[in-house]
Order: C-alpha cells, then structure tokens, then sequence
C-alpha cells in the first residue's frame, strides 16, 4: 500500500480493529451466555459511520475485504460477514447524503431496521445452506447495536475532525 | 456534461457482485475443506487482533491475582498438596491395573494400550457468535498442535482441533452442532455416536434403537474407533431416555462430563512425542513405561 494511502486513513483502521477487539472480548465467566447475543455489532457500527462520513475513502469494495478479515477473526465461513457488509455498505453509500441530513436519533432507527434486514439474511444462510439451527435472540443485535450508534457516531466523528 | 457525482463506481453495481462472490465463497467454505490452508494462513496474520481482545482480560486477571491474601494463597496451596497426592496414590493403583490389562491383551493377541502424551494449554477466549461454540487456546502450530487432535480435560472430553494457526487454536467443543464423538457405553459395551446439539448442557444420540440397552446415568466413554479420539475419556452420562411407543428410534440427551462451562485449562493429546520439537512440555497420563 502507497503510503498516503494508509496516513490518510489510518485513524479508520485503527477505528475498525478496536471494533473487532471489543467484538471478540470474552464476556466473563459468572455472567450468561446468552448475554453474547445482545453484543452490539461494533465493526458493521464503524464501518457504517466512516461511509456515511467519508464516502469517497470507504466503499462496498472496502466493506467486502473487511467482511473477510471480520470472518476470519470471528470463525464464521467466508463470505458470512461478506452479505451483510455488502448489503450495508450498499445502502450506506447510496443514502448517505440523506442519511447525514437525519437526527442521530432517526439514523439509529434506520441502522436498526437495515441491521435486522442483515441479521435475517444471516439467519437464513445458516439454517439453509449450512442446517445449523440458530438461536432467534440474535435479534436483539440490531436494538443493542442502533441504542450504541450515537456514541459511535460521536467518538469517531471527534476522531474523524481531529485525527483524518 | 459536467460530472454530478463525487465518483463513477456504481456502489449497487458493486454489491451484486460482491453479493455474488460472497455466496460462493461461504457455499465453498461452508461445505468443504477447500479454502482449510487459506484460512489457515490467514489466521496466523490476524492472530494479533485475537490477542489485542483477549488481552485486557488477561492483564485483570494477573493483577487481580497480585493482590490476593498470603492466607488464602497458602490455603490453596495445601489444598493442592493434598489433592496431588491422593492422585498420586490412586495413579498407583490405576498403573498397576494398566499393566495387567496389557499383559492380558497380549495373552490375547491384541496389541498393548499405549499411553498418552498431553499438552496442557489455558483457554483464552471463547466463541463470541453464541451459535458457535468453540475455545481459543495459546497452543498453535509452533507448539506442534495439529488439526482434529482430540482435547480433554481434569472431567472429560472436550472437542478437537478445528484450526490451527501459529500460536492460537480453535478447539470445537463436543456441543457444537456440527461435532460428533463414536462412544461406548461403560455399563453395557454398545457402541454410539454422541453429537452436539447446539445446546451447551446437551448432547444428543440420534438412531439409537429399541433394543439397544441404554439407561438414564450410563456413562459414554470415547470409543477410539475413527482413530480420532483416543479411547477411554468420559464423553457424557446418560440424562434422559424417551422411547415413544411405535417410534422407530429412542430418543436420548446426555450431559457431558467436561465442564464446559467454565473451561480454564485443557489438554491436547499426542499420540507420539515424534514431530514435536524438543521444548514443548508434555505430560504422560497411563503407564509410565509405554
């Protein structure tokens, strides 16, 4: 990579690998397993906020990669994370001078409905093609995570003005 | 005409493809082992991201550790003593047993137990998709873990290997879906096959028939038959037996022995001390003369 290329951006990388960090922190021992599902989304959060904020350095191509590298950390198949970072990156990229005009308040409704479209499809490809069964809880991701977007957005917009 | 938009690329022109490519690529490494050695390689890049996450955890728990009481360190400390050496009293006993059982299998013709080789590992991380269940260990590759080696611990089996990369391993639990562990059956001899349910208190046996004898609190044992599992660790104890009248098959769940749960240590058999090399730390468990 030319390094312009990774000075001009190095604060969104360094964004995304705390997400993945705080994605795979292991809750501890006394509390519920379950607890892991209500874990917001952190990586999809980030790489929503850095499309909507600076369309022109993050895109779909981007997203896919990410997806990778996310499967990768996470265990999940290829491709896995690949849909749904896509998909987000998609509607991200294509709204975003709507979406940026939004209340913080309305983008976390709209992160949440994009979040369980994403999360149904996850759904779907591993109880059809893969015949794991998985839990419905999952659902509460999108909540968690659209209920965390606000401080997201804040934090990174404060790096983004300072540090980008 | 001037140019409206920022950039030419046609984000929705880009999805479908990477949609597309997305698909294949979990169909691919959803069903087959084909992109096994790409993963593999991978891992051992982003391995440092795994030990960014776990870290924080780690450096609590040393420091929460510095300030433990003398008392209660030296308490424990006894507790061990006296632990270790019950053991040390019984493992008598189970070599001499062991023996025996080698001799009497000579006498019969079948070739002799060998021991096994462990390797103790601690469990930093677990799973964070719940519908996975799989432990990170700090053995990988360097320390000459290999994939589908079998795992156990103080109570039971474990899992096996799924991925290995430098320094970390996967090891996929007994309840995960998609394991499946041939037993036996302690009290009666029978032959199983004992798989995970999703569910991390329970295992399920699927075509078992009618005539089979199995009762609730049998013990399953690894049967070594698949050369995969060595034979004889505690898989699972029987918890509940349904036959339906005119069903084909019983349905039965077992509990597994293994405190998954609260997974700290495990142990990762070898078979042979071979292709290690010469600073890897392993135990014998079994005979001490092989």
């Amino acid at each position: 990579m030319a390094d312009p290329f990774v000075k001009g951006r190095w604060i969104i990388f360094v964004s995304l690998l705390l997400a993945m960090a705080l994605v795979l922190v292991p809750l501890p021992a006394s509390a519920p397993f379950e607890l892991n599902y209500l874990r917001p989304d952190w990586i999809a959060l980030v790489l929503i906020y850095w499309i909507l904020a600076v369309p022109e350095k993050v895109g779909v191509p981007a997203a896919f990669l990410l997806s990778l590298i996310t499967d990768l950390v996470v265990g999940t198949p290829f491709g896995f994370h690949g849909l749904s970072f896509v998909i987000l990156a998609a509607l991200a990229k294509s709204s975003y001078q709507q979406v940026r005009m939004l209340e913080i308040w309305q983008q976390s409704i709209l992160i949440a409905m994009a979040l369980m479209i994403v999360s149904g499809i996850q759904l779907l490809m591993m109880t059809l093609m893969l015949d794991r069964s998985s839990n419905l809880l999952q659902f509460m991701k999108p909540i968690t995570s659209a209920l965390f977007w606000p401080w997201v957005f804040l934090v990174l917009r404060f790096c983004r003005r300072r540090y980008l | 005409m001037k140019q409206l938009f920022l950039e030419r690329s046609n984000p929705r022109n880009q999805a479908f493809v990477l949609c597309l490519v997305s698909l294949i690529l979990f169909v691919i490494d959803g069903k087959s082992t084909a992109l096994k050695p790409v993963r593999q390689a991978a891992g051992s890049l982003v391995e440092p991201i795994i030990w960014l996450a776990v870290l924080p955890r780690r450096i609590a728990e040393q420091g929460l550790s510095f300030f433990e009481l003398r008392d209660q360190q030296r308490l424990e400390l006894f507790e061990q003593r006296r632990l270790s050496e019950t053991l040390q009293a019984r493992q008598l006993k189970f070599e001499a047993l062991l023996s025996e059982n080698n001799r009497l299998r000579a006498l019969l013709g079948s070739s002799a137990k060998v021991s096994d080789l462990v390797l103790i590992a601690e469990v930093v991380g677990i799973s964070p998709d719940p519908d996975q269940h799989y432990a990170m260990v700090d053995k990988g590759l360097n320390d000459g873990v290999f994939v589908g080696q079998a795992v156990i611990d103080a109570t039971g089996l474990v899992g096996q290997v799924a991925e290995s990369t430098t320094n970390l391993s996967k090891v996929l639990l007994v309840t995960d879906q998609s394991h499946a562990v041939p037993v036996l059956s302690v009290r009666t001899a029978s032959q199983l096959i004992v798989e995970g349910t999703g569910n991390r208190n329970l295992l399920s046996m699927r075509h078992v028939s009618e005539s089979l004898d199995l009762k609730v609190g049998d013990l399953l044992v690894t049967s070594g038959l698949g050369q995969r599992f060595p034979s004889g660790y505690p898989v699972a104890e029987v918890a509940r037996y349904e036959r339906a009248p005119g069903a084909a098959f019983a349905e039965v769940l077992a509990k597994p022995s293994s405190q998954l749960q609260t997974l700290n240590h495990v142990l990762l058999v070898f078979d042979s001390a071979e292709d290690l090399t010469p600073d890897v730390a392993l135990e014998t468990i079994g005979p001490a003369d092989g």
